[in-house]
């Protein structure tokens, strides 16, 4: 992997990438401390196709990639709005 | 002529483009004259981490299971003081109080190993 699609910028240098984990559901308010330890620390690690947050730094742009982690292969990338019609959910 | 952790998770074993981008570059600042040399060979491995970059030690919930992973990030010198401790935690079927703050459980108590000094982490 050299060059990443970013949604809003087009092909761009990987270098310009920053890595901001797993997209997983957040829990929700009030959810008791394990519920919250294994939204913080606990990740799928599989080695297969993951939904990821990757961050376009020059722009500041967030967007989510999903990504083979066996082979490094860049599946697709779409903005976080495809995924969260509704906004919010982060 | 050097290693770091790649800057994302993945299972290839051909690290990623920009590490080897970015450790040349580092070479070339203190050596310019390296910079005819051909990149001959690359290693990678997997790294066994955990969120706070601390290994996991002792007891678990299940009786005669330990834990004694995720030294992916510590040097292999705290092995023989692991080795002694984690045998008195099988001998004695009890946390030796050495490894109270390396088990497991400390992660859902928010209580993570505040030393993120080891190899591969600064960089």
């Amino acid at each position: 992997m050299k060059i990443m699609t970013c949604p809003l910028n087009g092909p761009r240098n990987i270098s310009e990438f920053s890595y901001g984990g797993e997209v997983k559901p957040r829990p929700a308010p009030g959810a008791g401390a394990d519920a919250v330890a294994d939204y913080v620390f606990l990740k799928e690690n599989l080695p297969g196709v993951a939904r990821e947050w990757w961050f376009h730094m020059p722009t500041s742009y967030w967007f989510i990639a999903e990504r083979n982690l066996a082979t490094d292969e860049i599946v697709r990338t779409f903005p976080a709005s495809d995924l969260f019609p509704e906004g919010g959910e982060r | 002529m050097g290693g770091a952790v790649d800057p994302y998770p993945i299972y290839s074993t051909r690290s990623t483009l920009d590490f080897k981008e970015g450790l040349m570059a580092h070479m070339l600042e203190l050596f310019p004259f390296l910079a005819e040399v051909r990149m001959m060979r690359q290693w990678a491995g997997m790294a066994d981490m955990t969120p706070d970059f601390a290994p996991i030690m002792g007891k678990t919930h299940l009786d005669n299971l330990y834990i004694d992973a995720g030294w992916g990030t510590w040097g292999f010198k705290a092995t023989p003081v692991c080795g002694k401790r984690m045998a008195e935690c099988v001998a004695t079927d009890s946390q030796p109080e050495i490894l109270a703050a390396f088990h497991h459980g400390r992660f859902s108590r928010f209580e993570q190993v505040g030393e993120a000094g080891a190899a591969s982490v600064g960089s």
